[in-house]
């Protein structure tokens, strides 16, 4: 044997020990989420506050909330959105809904339900945004207002609505986001009497297999399609124990936009959203950062108990473009804010998050793509043998089966269980399917999006969305 | 040990654990839904019996009797939590008379006793929307869980005597949020039966609370809080100051007046935009003067709540604000927008 090829082999044998060690030590970490996850969940189905709850809808020191809802071409589905949200029951909630210079029929539908009547209102234009051209307030509802402006992008429409926006605190919310009735009343619970909590984020769900009727989640079901299966297990992965888990080890740099809380002028001190595909997660951490270069707390809290539904992608094409978007913007956020790595000035989230989120969340495709090209080359090399190579399998995909299932089992024994024990059995083969195959894809994705990351791409791509067929089960 | 053995256990170590989740998923899935299976069908029947009693007004049938008897105690406990949630005022009585007569006000009795926390809540609870055992209530207020406490404090909106008034008062301290909300909500709730012991309060200005207090204060709006308010008028704290400032202004009265003028020129701008919103509310015309005077303030809110007090104030106060909006003024933009401010709120926008 060759000196070259001896050193080779020893490359690859090292690389596999390194790749395994990698992997053992992250699903190490994830336990520990795993295990401070079940202790929040577990207090807070103890507490049951739905007293406490209803209290709120009387309350005079309820915070108002104004909801955005930044809408593009939405004529077909807005004024149903718009009806779902005016049923929520929270006490003076105000709707913003910015038209971002749809070039079909989003207005004239609203003008058309809601008896809309052009206002002036006082407000000071702070955050950049294009031109707003026209506001209008309901006479139906007056707490629902419209505006137009001209297009501009998400994040645009988004700053645009918190300028007009008069809540204490506001709600990003998702054109298809389906809430349940008492959602923010749960979410608003952890600013109540603190001023600490800058934001707070909510469970979201995966609405296809359920049943809705009048934009309320009527039967809840595992979905029946693989595609939609294996996210409705991540999405509990994400949330149920990523999410939660941080809330006892340093609170959370990234909530879902689909259904999240803020406190206004906190957003308008740190200058609104950024265009770009990461703004979910950067403006967390901008506003974490916000509170330690101006020496406050700055909590962003997860509660796990609101969940916000919404329709997962059920094609292969569309969820590659979501994922490698969603990778594309943690490369941006942590690029952006890298600073904040291993800086003492921002604590935890310097020290324990950002090293996590880079070392793990978006080091791992890479790394779990080496693992397999090198367990392949070091197999036909004869560098590693087979139980290594197994070894390395079962580090990466055994673990990761084993927090599916811990994930499940967290939700069966809490208020996020679904109903019957065929949709237990469901999630249990989506759990076991996600490994053989559709993880890899995965890693394929999100690669991708690093690669396009380093190139300069910013397209957000298009999201088809079916929509959930009322009254019956789809998905 | 080699590879092999090394991945022997491994594979124990990993698989042993799916198994197990595995099967305690399906056990309780199936456990969970057989349960709620029977738990619907007992409450359905026993959900009936009570409202019979409800409605009727009758006594107990010994057929309802003897399903309620024979229901488990959380669920007894469940459904009498449930129906008196939906239940008017005259029907409270029945509801409450069939509870005590089933034990439910003494299982609670008893839960309250609890070690742990999560039954002592739910006795508590229950008690509360039964609104029995008043007696325990100094007690829960002092609990050594934070959610006892704040459920105390809420209950004690109902008839709550001098003593439990300060409890509840510290509970404007207490170290969880959710704590303090309830208790300042509760506060605001009991009216003016908690205005000496909020006077009292705030007569301490460097008491913990105090914030809160005055919270409460300029929501119940009573004359005895106009001294204590003038006097944290000089308080070093800012929040507090304005807190203060917002007191007078749901007061009113001469010397409010003369004091909101003051804080026309406080160094901070919550303050400021504070005075001129409450001179605003109370239409208070001749400090127009002073208050246009803030259209020129370096911070957004002190300028709008400015131009917005000078609208509310009337014809002096909208003459103001055409001078402010003349042409290369720098208050121009603001003026001319609260001029020309229009909403379905104001009275001069008809219904189409």
């Amino acid at each position: 044997m060759s000196g070259v090829e001896e050193a080779i082999r020893s490359m690859l044998s090292i690389s596999t020990w390194a790749i395994l060690c990698y992997f053992v030590v992250v699903n190490c970490l994830y336990l520990v989420l795993m295990v401070s996850a079940a202790l929040d969940l577990r207090t807070h189905s103890l507490e049951a506050d739905d007293d406490q709850l209803r209290r709120l809808l009387s309350s005079p020191l309820a915070p108002r909330i104004s909801m955005l809802v930044p809408a593009y071409n939405e004529s077909v589905t807005i004024v149903e959105n718009i009806r779902g949200l005016l049923t929520l029951a929270y006490p003076g909630l105000e709707i913003v809904v910015v038209d971002d210079g749809s070039n079909d029929e989003t207005i004239a539908a609203l003008r058309s339900e809601f008896d809309l009547e052009p206002i002036s209102p006082v407000f000071h234009k702070v955050l950049p945004a294009e031109e707003i051209t026209s506001v209008f307030r309901s006479r139906l509802h007056p707490d629902l207002v419209v505006a137009a402006k001209k297009n501009g992008g998400k994040s645009d429409a988004l700053n645009a609505a918190i300028d007009l926006a008069s809540g204490e605190l506001v709600c990003s919310l998702d054109a298809d986001t389906i809430l349940e009735e008492d959602a923010l009343q749960r979410l608003v619970r952890p600013f109540l009497g603190s001023d600490e909590v800058v934001a707070a984020g909510a469970t979201i769900r995966v609405a296809n297999g359920c049943t809705v009727h009048n934009g309320r989640m009527k039967e809840v079901h595992a979905p029946r399609r693989f595609v939609a299966g294996v996210q409705a297990v991540e999405y509990l992965r994400a949330f149920l124990f990523g999410r939660l888990g941080w809330n006892r080890l340093g609170g959370n740099i990234v909530i879902s936009g689909a259904f999240a809380l803020f406190r206004r002028q906190l957003l308008i001190d740190i200058g609104g959203y950024r265009h770009g595909v990461g703004e979910d997660m950067d403006i967390i951490v901008r506003l974490r950062r916000d509170g330690y270069e101006r020496g406050r707390h700055a909590r962003v809290e997860f509660v796990a108990d609101p969940v916000a539904w919404t329709e997962a992608p059920d094609s292969l094409r569309v969820l590659a473009r979501q994922r490698d978007r969603w990778h594309r913007g943690l490369s941006e956020t942590l690029w952006h804010h890298h600073r904040v790595l291993l800086n003492r000035r921002y604590g935890v989230l310097g020290w324990v998050l950002f090293p996590f989120f880079v070392a793990i969340e978006w080091v791992a495709p890479v790394v779990e793509a080496a693992g397999l090209v090198t367990i392949v080359a070091g197999l036909v090399l004869g560098a590693i043998d087979v139980p290594l190579a197994a070894l390395v399998f079962l580090a990466a995909y055994g673990l990761g089966l084993l927090h599916s299932l811990s994930a499940i089992t967290l939700a069966e024994f809490s208020s996020q269980r679904y109903g019957s024990v065929r949709d237990s059995r469901r999630m249990l083969m989506w759990a076991i399917l996600e490994n053989l195959g559709y993880r890899q894809l995965t890693v394929w994705w999100r690669l991708r999006g690093i690669a396009r990351f380093l190139r300069g791409n910013t397209e957000w791509g298009s999201m088809e969305r079916r929509g959930i067929p009322t009254g019956e089960a789809a998905g | 040990m080699t590879h092999s053995g090394i991945l022997e256990i491994a594979l124990i170590a990993v698989f042993a654990p799916v198994v197990v989740m595995t099967t305690l998923i399906i056990a309780h899935a199936k456990h969970a839904d057989a349960r709620e299976k029977r738990d619907a069908l007992a409450l359905d029947q026993c959900r009936g019996s009570l409202i019979r009693v409800l409605v009727d007004g009758a006594n107990v049938a010994p057929v309802d009797r003897s399903l309620l008897s024979g229901l488990p105690a959380r669920l007894l406990l469940d459904l009498f939590l449930e129906l008196e949630r939906s239940v008017r005022t005259s029907e409270t009585l029945s509801l409450r008379a069939v509870a005590i007569e089933f034990g439910v006000v003494d299982s609670a009795e008893l839960l309250i006793g609890s070690r742990r926390w999560w039954r002592r809540l739910r006795g508590v609870q229950l008690l509360m929307l039964l609104d029995e055992r008043r007696e325990l209530r100094p007690a829960l207020l002092a609990d050594t869980h934070t959610r006892i406490r704040s459920t105390a404090a809420a209950w004690s909106v109902a008839g709550a005597t001098p003593e439990e008034i300060e409890a509840v008062i510290h509970l404007l301290d207490d170290p969880d949020a959710l704590t303090r909300f309830i208790a300042t909500d509760t506060l605001i709730r009991t009216g003016r039966e908690a205005v000496p012991a909020i006077v009292e309060l705030l007569a301490n200005r460097e008491a913990r609370g105090v914030a809160a207090a005055l919270e409460v204060a300029s929501s119940i709006n009573d004359p005895r809080f106009l001294d204590p308010a003038l006097e944290l008028c000089r308080h070093e704290g800012a929040l507090i100051r304005s807190l203060a400032y917002r007191v007078l202004g749901a007061v009113g009265g001469t010397r409010a007046l003369d004091q909101l003028a003051v804080g026309l020129a406080d160094s901070d701008e919550r303050v400021r935009a504070e005075a001129a919103a409450a001179l605003g509310r109370l239409r208070h015309w001749p400090a127009a003067t002073l208050v246009a005077l803030c259209l020129n303030d370096e911070h957004w809110n002190v300028r709008s709540a400015a131009g917005l007090a000078l609208r509310d104030m009337g014809s002096p106060g909208i003459l103001l604000l055409r001078r402010a909006a003349r042409p290369h003024s720098p208050t121009a933009p603001l003026a001319r927008q609260i001029l020309a401010r229009r909403d379905l709120f104001d009275s001069d926008v008809g219904a189409a």
